[in-house]
């Protein structure tokens, strides 16, 4: 069930081959476009190793599904380790991997992927380290700076960046796992499509009450009354998927909106069988959930929404 | 039913009276300075009793500015009818996707700030602009961020690990020996220089290919 018309259904996920192991990605598959990481940094915790022929092998099982994957990464400083995993997935696998620049790795690392045909890379390392808000913001305008003056065929995923500061930059795509905050914490933002205005609050029963400009966001642009969420809970977790889903589609309208006159354009590296963003120019972002309900909710969502729009 | 449109006159504005159902809730302020600006440039519709549809608060904004008269729209319909125009005259203008911004900005530079009775201000034009400009140059975010460069040291991870506080007594007195923290740890670990991570993508382990996509139980 699309609950709006006003606003574009997502249609981009990103999976952990970890969590999605012994998954059925076809039935994601469809109108969403899905892209894939190894998942190997969240597996190592849990005291798996994720070797770079289990991720080839299973990407090349859902081949058809997925628009493009990455490698394994390694982070900063061992950047000699990420292109010896990145050669294996290209030359072992034949698979176009993508590969990632890693918070404080030196920005002229491009110059090697260049070189080797490569116009897409990951930019990682940067979401959850201890980085001062200068470096971090240091450290990515000289990747776009280095990009745009040597490499100006080269786009960019953000991962895990989806932040106000990051969106000033040309990411072709980025991922996000906080847009579902409502269903995990009971606590929701909501974007105004009609407006640029946010409005956060938590779904206790009472908040949702107190925001009057709120109910013709919700009524008119979400297509549901104040009533059906005012709580989280079970019996609306599926609701709350679909709403924060929605409101995560409003900030990537917002994006692709401030680069309307200056549209990313899709790179040529990384397609696999089952890309199917055609040349559509970014950005994009990504909806990252290890819960495979959830991602099939916004599969759902997708299918409704762009295959009628499409066809 | 629809209305029946019976004539448009110059009334005294004190003849007509709002509906005593309204519920909309207009910028009387906002409506006065456009008034004063632009005159009336658009109709009143009314019963021909003098019961306000549609231009309560203009009527209410031409009131405090004494403005004797108002152009009327007079209409018949039934009560029902009054009911739903009254409903649907502010409503019908809420829905839909709002205004182009682009254009929006586009029509308000034009007027070189020259703004009065639009209902929009400066702070509005600024965060039109601010939506609509696009995204900055990457030379000048560059250039900005330049003047608070990252260091190498920016990149390095923090460790937090529970020691006996001898432990720590001990590694207070080694780190005095180094320049770095690096240094220091890494004479801990018996090395001149920070060693490689050993290999661990044991691309030889065998992958059980069978277990893609076996699990079909969503939890």
């Amino acid at each position: 069930m699309t609950l709006s018309h006003i606003i574009p259904a997502p249609r981009n996920i990103l999976l952990s081959h970890y969590y999605y192991l012994k998954r059925d990605i076809d039935r994601l598959g469809g109108a969403c476009r899905i892209v894939a990481d190894s998942g190997a940094y969240t597996a190592r915790y849990q005291g798996v190793t994720v070797t770079t022929k289990q991720l080839a092998l299973w990407t090349k099982h859902w081949e058809q599904n997925l628009a493009w994957v990455a490698c394994l990464d390694i982070a900063h400083p061992d950047t000699s380790r990420t292109r010896t995993n990145w050669l294996k997935m290209v030359n072992d696998h034949q698979l176009p991997a993508v590969s990632t620049l890693h918070a404080g790795d030196r920005p002229d690392e491009m110059d090697w992927y260049a070189e080797q045909g490569v116009d897409f890379l990951g930019i990682g390392g940067v979401a959850g380290a201890n980085l001062t808000a200068a470096a971090k913001w240091h450290w990515l305008t000289s990747v776009f700076k280095y990009a745009q003056d040597n490499h100006p065929q080269m786009r960019f995923h953000g991962w895990g960046m989806t932040g106000s500061d990051v969106v000033k930059l040309p990411f072709w795509s980025a991922d996000s796992s906080g847009w579902g905050n409502a269903y995990r914490y009971g606590r929701v933002t909501f974007r105004d499509p009609f407006s640029n205005k946010d409005i956060s609050l938590a779904l206790d029963g009472k908040a949702v009450f107190k925001h009057p400009e709120l109910m013709h966001m919700l009524r008119d642009g979400y297509g549901v009354t104040p009533k059906q969420i005012a709580k989280a809970g079970p019996h609306n977790r599926d609701l709350l998927v679909r709403l924060s889903a929605l409101s995560a589609s409003v900030y990537e309208q917002r994006w692709r909106y401030m680069y309307r006159n200056r549209p990313v354009e899709a790179p040529k590296w990384g397609r696999l069988k089952g890309w199917n963003f055609g040349d559509d120019p970014g950005p994009h972002i990504h909806l990252v959930d290890g819960y495979n309900p959830h991602c099939r909710i916004v599969a759902d969502m997708a299918n409704e929404y762009w295959r009628d729009r499409e066809s | 039913m629809p209305t029946q449109f019976i004539e448009q006159r110059e009334v005294p504005t004190a003849d007509l009276k709002p509906h005593p159902d309204n519920p909309n809730r207009g910028s009387v302020d906002d409506l006065a300075i456009s008034l004063e600006e632009f005159g009336q440039y658009r109709s009143i519709v009314a019963l021909t009793d003098g019961t306000i549809l549609a231009g309560h608060h203009l009527v209410e904004a031409a009131k405090r500015l004494k403005i004797p008269t108002m152009r009327v729209d007079f209409v018949e319909c039934d009560d029902r009818t009054a009911r739903k125009i009254l409903l649907a005259d502010n409503r019908l203008a809420d829905l839909g996707l709002g205004p182009s911004l682009d254009l929006l900005l586009k029509n308000l530079s034009e007027l070189d700030g020259d703004i009065i009775g639009t209902g929009f201000d400066d702070d509005y034009i600024s965060m039109l602009e601010e939506a609509v400009s696009g995204p900055p140059e990457i030379d000048d975010m560059f250039e900005e961020a330049e003047e608070t460069p990252a260091k190498p040291e920016d990149f390095h991870r923090r460790l937090t690990i529970l020691l006996d506080p001898r432990f720590i007594t001990r590694w207070e007195a080694i780190r005095k020996m180094y320049d770095t923290d690096n240094q220091a740890f890494a004479s801990l670990l018996g090395e001149d220089d920070i060693p490689p991570l050993d290999e661990d993508d044991d691309d030889d382990d065998e992958v059980d290919v069978s277990a893609f996509g076996s699990e079909t139980d969503d939890e």
